[in-house]
């Protein structure tokens, strides 16, 4: 008898063992799922640049050349009024991006982009979730008193309105972000050595690094660090300027240092590297790359692959002119600059 | 019961290569902290970066006593190790100001360019905790 009831059941030890092991499974398992859920927001967001480089390609197909950065409307209108809109390079792709029918609600060039958000603030400010990674926790539309600087004002009123939060920006400058090309390719302070700008019509053809060697578009987040960068706007960048000295959106030019509005709301540069320590809001630090990812950020290159880069990848700013471009991050940025790139 | 021992052994073993299979980051960094004083007073809200000949530069910016502690990552502190051009700004543009927006004003370069855009500084980052200050002069 004794000897039938050590055969059938378990000894404390053994049980014991058992339930250990169960623990110690799902003490590992449980932080493997946190993991996997994100590492599932990062392949939504790397799907989402995806897109985005087919629908640049796709634009590219139709118009021989890359979308403008943002179409200047002082070019019409020398004295376009502050805080009005100009049409962004989001508002361009969107007839590539299957919102054809917003494109075609919003008459993107025909009405000013402050007469189309007078005219159709619900479809304006309607988020695509094209344009969000899904880690980030930023609001879908920015608040205008949060955010000033990346709303615009209806054509005939004053009131601002904020434009719907986007993460993903294109690639401008190696230093601070510059409406205008550079004159020599390689110097960011002469303007910008990247893909975008003010009226850009950059061609493939135009991208002599090879469009595998140079970023296209990249992600920046609202919330990084626990303070605000606020990411990016989508279909319009705001004008900058009083009347007839309108500078469009100028504000991070030369001399017009004011690192909340302008040009950085729909376009990056890479001085302070991808995921800068911010040391508040409003900084120039908040016109870089950021993600909600952890160690770097994604980017489209410009034949329309997704890579990732880690935020440790060399960057070297120089403290005084000239600004070459002379490290990793940099000549990634730059079209034309003629460095060989190693791994990244 | 010597099969159930080798299956839990197996089941162990299992997780413990699971376990040991993280990977971190390959750079090394130094935690560099120290002070920074204009003709012998503390100098409060200047901005240091400190860039490495290759890498990612590190940056911080003083306290009221001058007291710094450089960053890396918002999450890692420190810098890499090596020599490292070091540029030290008081220049601030302003910002702000807009809707709910605290209105932050411009500020003066009260140091001499050979502290920022010719700068003749430099640090030698170890491994460990640095202490490194900096003694400016105005004129």
């Amino acid at each position: 008898m004794v000897r039938m009831s050590r055969e059938r059941g378990f000894t404390l030890i053994e049980l014991l063992v058992v339930i250990a092991i169960i623990a110690t499974l799902v003490a590992i398992l449980l932080p493997a799922v946190q993991q996997a859920r994100e590492a599932a927001r990062r392949s939504t967001c790397k799907n989402n640049l995806k897109q985005l480089g087919i629908a640049m390609h796709n634009y590219h197909d139709t118009f021989n050349v890359f979308p403008p950065c943002y179409v200047d409307m002082r070019a019409t209108n020398a004295a376009y009024p502050d805080n009005k809109g100009h049409w962004a390079w989001s508002a361009f792709i969107l007839p590539f991006m299957e919102q054809g029918s917003l494109y075609d609600t919003l008459r993107v060039g025909n009405l000013t982009a402050s007469e189309a958000i007078q005219a159709n603030l619900t479809a304006m400010q309607t988020p695509i979730p094209s344009f969000r990674c899904p880690s980030d926790p930023g609001p879908s539309v920015h608040s205008t008193s949060d955010a000033p600087g990346y709303a615009i004002e209806e054509s005939t009123t004053a009131t601002g309105r904020g434009l719907p939060v986007s993460n993903y920006v294109v690639a401008n400058n190696t230093t601070n972000v510059r409406q205008n090309r550079s004159s020599t390719g390689t110097d960011g302070t002469t303007g910008a050595t990247g893909m975008f700008f003010r009226d850009s019509n950059t061609r493939m053809a135009n991208i002599t690094d090879g469009l595998s060697n140079t970023i296209m578009i990249g992600e920046r987040t609202y919330i990084h660090g626990g303070k605000l960068m606020k990411a990016g706007t989508l279909h319009a960048v705001r004008n900058d300027g009083n009347g007839a000295t309108s500078y469009g959106p100028a504000a991070q030019d030369s001399g017009q240092g004011a690192w909340n509005h302008g040009l950085m709301t729909i376009a990056f540069h890479v001085r302070d590297g991808i995921n800068p320590v911010l040391s508040g809001p409003d900084t120039s630090r908040s016109g870089n790359l950021s993600s909600a990812h952890k160690g770097g950020a994604q980017v489209t290159l410009g034949d329309g692959s997704v890579r990732f880069i880690g935020e440790n990848i060399w960057n070297l700013q120089e403290t005084a002119a000239p600004y070459p471009i002379n490290s990793t991050l940099e000549s990634l940025v730059g079209i034309r600059d003629g460095n060989v790139i190693g791994e990244f | 019961m010597i099969r159930m021992r080798l299956q839990c052994l197996s089941i162990l073993l299992l997780a413990g290569i699971v376990v040991g299979c993280g990977g971190g980051p390959d750079y090394k960094l130094g935690s560099v902290e120290g002070t920074v004083t204009l003709d012998e007073k503390p100098l409060a809200d200047a901005e240091l970066r400190f860039q490495p000949p290759q890498g990612r530069s590190s940056v911080a910016v003083t306290d009221q006593n001058g007291h710094y502690v450089l960053d890396y990552t918002t999450e890692q502190k420190g810098a890499e190790l090596g020599t490292h051009s070091v540029s030290i700004t008081t220049l601030r543009s302003a910002s702000g100001g807009e809707g709910e927006q605290p209105a932050v004003p411009g500020r003066d370069e009260l140091l001499p360019a050979r502290y920022h855009a010719k700068t003749e500084l430099t640090a030698d980052v170890k491994q460990g905790s640095n202490t490194i200050d900096f003694h400016l002069k105005s004129k």
